[in-house]
């Protein structure tokens, strides 16, 4: 049945609130305006009446003709409201006001406010007449070669999409995993579904769009993340940010869940709630990691999700092994705007000619970070997510115009820097868990022509979550080592 | 309606920025209880007026009254005006906020600011009615909330809905020049002159940029009987 919700822990689902689409191809009676535009305007998306191409009377003509559906878009469930576009029923995040409406007490959500206001009184349009259609035959244009464990993850992948299955693969940081995506994503396209990519992070939403446009030239595809400029809606090939998938219902067949292991994902069940509502009920659901969770290992164990693993990069070369140093108390330090002596003199005694990121645990480290590396006369620059210049930083650090990046934990995943060596200032500090610091340390070593790569934990005692990395990586690099099962 | 009826919902989140409040415990706030609306960060970067602010119109940074306000002195027809109070700046982060409150429509963002409102009601304009400038009706039904009354509900006393704004010409306020703005004229009616003949009327507006809107209502209103005018506004640009 439902593959997602098995996935999908926690919240047994209600009867869904979405009308259902009928997948025959009815011809409408009543001749429409516009119709084949409202069409791809509205297919598989809940759209406000200032969302449409059209005005009020054309909507109103739909409705009757039983293309579109009316539906209020904040509803009382119980003692609760929820609303019906982003699944919001947290209290915390509505509110309330005299509207223009009449009504003394107007409710409207404050979740999901950025894509345009949602209240009681003004209805969400889903379109419930024949979904728009694209069929492509060949369109994926890409010349690479897989590796051996790519092409199995690829495979798998492939099959999965046609049989509608959920599939987990757990490939290394540096594995190549949206290139074992591609075979999987050109078939579904050429048996004409919808396809959608989502992420929880806005940074690989924007790396990843301009290298999935080039390998599918012909296919009309659309970014979508916060602050986008607007989309195309016809768009078959669909990336977005978990956040913006909200934007659809019911529209996709084929999903590609990268990261799903980051922030915020799965800390929010409303955010997976948005997913499995974007896409259809029987959809393909394929999930992305190098660090699935502890509840999602535990299914792959009991055969519960089936799943791939690929333990070696696309370069065959193994993962960098983290070593652990002592930096003392590096709270104290920077408090005192300073660094730690053993970081300084790793800093200096290391090859300056390959870029360095260097992550540390708070925003608020950034800066003294920042100040005591450009005295050391070191070319240097912080980003954290706040920062409005980020993307420029980021771009002047892979074209080695910055020596050395002080960077929060943002960038510990989808970030592809060639040849660059990996610090963690403060290893032993909360936020970095096990996920957090394996992928940081995947951040080193992801060119062939430099496979090694330092990565160093700067720790004040050694936590379980660096003992569980480091064994992490080498139990992935004994695997590679030895062949294939 | 009052605010704590709109704070029934957004509760336990900085209405500014969403994040989770965590309140820290002082002996200020254990005494004087009341609940925090704005994280603290965002508390730190609120542009409160302080210091020395024109007496007539808040203007920050002026001793004496203002040229402004001089100007309209000579030129008033409200002679019974009194003066305007505003709490705040506007500052890029005003701006921001007054942007999604205003433009993505998120009015309960208002109540962060419902105890200041009230505070400097009390100070200054005790037993005043408060009348919140209106919007036109098109605007109006555009926006869905009108961003005064908003403010004027925060009082927690009657306010009274005196002014009516026809339809008219003419982009929004904020992308005009100053000229353009006291040249306008937005044509503000008072539809029952008795329900402020006679009174002390307070008017509540969002924002004062020029002084034209607040002005042009307080000249109308003394027009229609008022025993005299004021204005409350959150921000003075």
């Amino acid at each position: 049945m439902n593959m997602l919700s098995t996935w999908f822990t926690g919240s047994s689902q209600s009867a869904s609130p979405f009308p259902s689409f009928s997948s025959d191809a009815e011809i409408p009676a009543i001749p429409l305006p516009d119709y084949t535009k409202m069409q791809v305007h509205c297919s598989g998306r809940a759209l406000l009446a200032q969302e449409m191409p059209h005005d009020q009377k054309i909507i109103k003509a739909y409705v009757q003709a039983g293309m579109l559906q009316e539906v209020p878009a904040i509803t009382k469930q119980g003692t609760l409201w929820r609303c019906l576009r982003c699944s919001n029923k947290n209290p915390g995040l509505f509110g309330v006001h005299a509207c223009a409406c009449g009504r003394e007490r107007c409710v409207y959500c404050r979740e999901c406010l950025e894509m345009g206001r949602v209240s009681a009184c003004t209805p969400l349009y889903y379109w419930t007449g024949p979904k728009a259609s694209g069929v492509f035959t060949d369109p994926l244009v890409w010349s690479g070669r897989l590796s051996s464990g790519q092409e199995r993850a690829s495979r798998a992948a492939a099959a999965a999409g046609l049989r509608k299955e959920e599939l987990y693969i757990w490939a290394v940081c540096g594995a190549g995993k949206t290139e074992m995506m591609f075979q999987a994503v050109a078939e579904a396209l050429a048996r004409g579904e919808r396809v959608l990519w989502t992420t929880p992070r806005t940074d690989v939403v924007r790396e990843l769009y301009p290298r999935l446009a080039e390998v599918f030239p012909g296919v009309p595809a659309a970014a979508w993340y916060a602050a986008s400029p607007e989309a195309r809606p016809e768009a078959r090939l669909v990336l977005a940010t978990a956040h913006q998938a909200r934007r659809f219902k019911g529209a996709f067949d084929v999903v590609i869940i990268d990261e799903v292991d980051a922030f915020p994902y799965v800390f929010d069940p409303g955010l997976q709630q948005a997913v499995r509502e974007a896409c259809s009920p029987h959809a393909a659901v394929i999930y992305l990691s190098a660090t699935p969770g502890g509840k999602e290992q535990q299914r792959m164990k009991s055969g519960a999700l089936s799943y791939v693993r690929v333990p070696r990069r696309f370069h065959g070369h193994p993962l960098p092994v983290p070593e652990c140093r002592w930096a003392g108390n590096w709270r104290l330090q920077l408090s005192r705007g300073r660094l730690p002596p053993a970081l300084l003199q790793w800093c200096r005694s290391r090859d300056t000619a390959y870029p360095l990121f260097v992550f540390v645990p708070s925003v608020a480290a950034v800066r003294p970070a920042v100040e005591v590396l450009r005295t050391e006369g070191f070319r240097c620059d912080g980003v954290h997510a706040e920062d409005e210049k980020r993307e420029e930083k980021i771009t002047a650090f892979r074209e080695e115009q910055i020596d050395i990046l002080v960077t929060t934990t943002i960038l510990e995943r989808g970030v592809t820097v060639p040849k660059a060596d990996v610090a963690v200032l403060g290893a032993d500090d909360d936020i970095f868990t096990e996920s957090a610091l394996v992928q940081i340390a995947g951040r080193a070593g992801r060119n062939p022509e430099r496979p090694e790569g330092d990565v160093v934990f700067f720790h004040y005692g050694r936590t379980k979550a660096m003992q569980q990395t480091v064994r992490h990586i080498q139990t992935m690099n004994r695997e590679e080592a030895a062949p294939d099962e | 309606m009052n605010d704590s009826s709109l704070l029934s919902f957004a509760r336990g989140y900085c209405l500014s920025c969403g994040e989770r409040l965590q309140t820290s415990w002082t002996y200020n706030n254990l005494f004087a209880w009341r609940a925090a609306h704005l994280c603290d960060t965002c508390t730190g970067q609120l542009p409160t007026i302080t210091g020395p602010a024109c007496p007539e119109c808040s203007a920050p940074e002026h001793v004496e009254v203002c040229a402004d306000c001089l100007s309209w002195r000579r030129r008033s027809e409200d002679v019974r005006w009194v003066k305007n109070v505003s709490l705040f700046h506007y500052d890029d982060w005003m701006q921001a906020w007054t942007a999604r409150w205003k433009f993505r429509g998120d009015a309960v963002m208002a109540a962060a600011f419902y105890y200041g409102l009230r505070r400097a009601y009390r100070q200054h304009f005790r037993g005043f009615v408060p009348v919140p400038v209106p919007l036109a009706p098109l605007r109006m039904q555009e926006r869905r909330f009108n961003q005064a009354e908003v403010l004027a509900a925060g009082l927690k006393v009657p306010y009274v809905l005196a002014l009516e704004r026809p339809e008219r010409e003419g982009g929004k306020q904020s992308k005009q020049t100053k000229r353009e703005r006291l040249q306008t004229v937005r044509g503000f009616t008072v539809p029952a002159p008795e329900i402020i003949s006679g009174r002390n009327v307070l008017i509540i507006d969002d924002i004062y940029t020029t002084g034209a809107t607040v002005r042009e209502s307080a000249q109308v209103l003394e027009a229609a009987g008022a025993a005299s005018t004021a204005s409350l506004t959150l921000i003075r640009a």
